[in-house]
């Protein structure tokens, strides 16, 4: 197959494969696996968190613990929200500048944003959770050690979603090196 | 504005089948890649004021998607559709498996070098290509060159 037969044979590959009908239909979010999937995940996480900031107060009595607690619990809680939120949105609209190298630059900076985001808004909603729920309590050897193995979990958990962020950020600062590279 | 819009990429669908292919192995991933493409253009679509060709913003939206969606590390499974009865076997095997062959070897090329290379096909100018992809016109030039030997050698 030589290269220059290609140019010719290219212009005409994939026409006529869809029609206007089967494209409509992707033209709807609902229709998409890939975002499907997320924002369901989303709307889960959102809703099993917002019923817990609902009934936390009640259920887990709230009004034994102090109120500085309470209130870095809502906080840490809102904020957590807000940065899942902003990152589904990140991720749903990589496309911004003119051309190819502006745009990827644009996506890479708002995943490193996040990325960074992501950590401190994890981070601080699990140490409110567990602050929240050791206050009032009278620490024991052995709920030290609880409270400590909690302590590792969040560190863990929050450092595999931050490495996450950065593998899409590497994947996209690797293209962009790619375009970029001229030296043999 | 939703028909004008379904029309145009009736139209030049080629151009995200060329993508998806490029940037996806397996069947389902390139479909899944060619829906994406098409929301993110459709999410662009009022913001186009045609001053650059329709073939050209696609491209631009449609090279973005895949680059900023793709994920290494994915197994693949590759199947090929089955064959139509109306034509005839050899004829649209061939033309199948040479496309098939011109794909694969696009694959072995990096991010970067997929998208340069099919704007090249697509017979774009240097010049065009460089204000597309955001790079010199002559990194651009340096860049085809190379992309070339590659897939020849590749492809031989």
């Amino acid at each position: 197959m030589e290269l220059e037969n290609l140019k010719s044979n290219w212009k005409n590959l994939g026409n006529g494969k869809k029609n206007q009908s089967e494209l409509l239909t992707m033209t709807h979010i609902n229709n998409h696996p890939r975002i499907k999937q997320i924002r369901t995940k989303f709307l889960i996480e959102v809703i099993f968190i917002t019923v817990f900031l609902m009934i936390y107060y009640n259920g887990f009595d709230g009004e034994t613990k102090p109120l500085w607690a309470n209130l870095f619990l809502i906080s840490a809680t809102v904020l957590y929200i807000i940065n899942r939120f902003i990152g589904f949105m990140v991720l749903n609209n990589p496309v911004s500048e003119t051309n190819l190298n502006a745009s990827l630059h644009a996506f890479k900076n708002n995943l490193q944003k996040i990325a960074f985001l992501t950590v401190i808004t994890s981070f601080l909603f699990g140490i409110a959770i567990i602050v929240f729920f050791s206050t009032s309590i009278t620490f024991t050897s052995g709920k030290r050690i609880v409270v400590a193995g909690m302590l590792v979990t969040l560190t863990v958990l929050v450092y595999i979603s931050y490495r996450n962020w950065i593998n899409r950020v590497q994947s996209i600062e690797e293209t962009l090196q790619e375009l970029h590279e001229t030296a043999v | 504005m939703e028909k004008l819009f379904l029309k145009i990429i009736e139209e030049n669908q080629g151009i995200i089948y060329k993508v998806c292919k490029m940037y996806r192995d397996a069947p389902q991933d390139q479909e899944d890649l060619f829906q994406e493409i098409v929301l993110q253009l459709w999410k662009a679509f009022p913001k186009f004021r045609e001053e650059s060709k329709v073939s050209t913003w696609m491209y631009r939206i449609a090279l973005n998607t895949a680059i900023a969606t793709f994920r290494k590390n994915t197994v693949s499974l590759s199947h090929y559709d089955d064959l139509p009865d109306h034509l005839p076997v050899s004829t649209y095997q061939e033309k199948s498996e040479n496309e098939e062959k011109l794909f694969e070897a696009i694959r072995k090329l990096n991010q970067a070098e997929r998208a340069l290379i099919a704007l090249f096909l697509e017979d774009y100018s240097y010049k065009e290509i460089a204000h597309l992809a955001g790079i010199t016109e002559n990194n651009v030039g340096v860049k085809i060159s190379r992309i070339k030997e590659k897939l020849k050698n590749i492809l031989n």
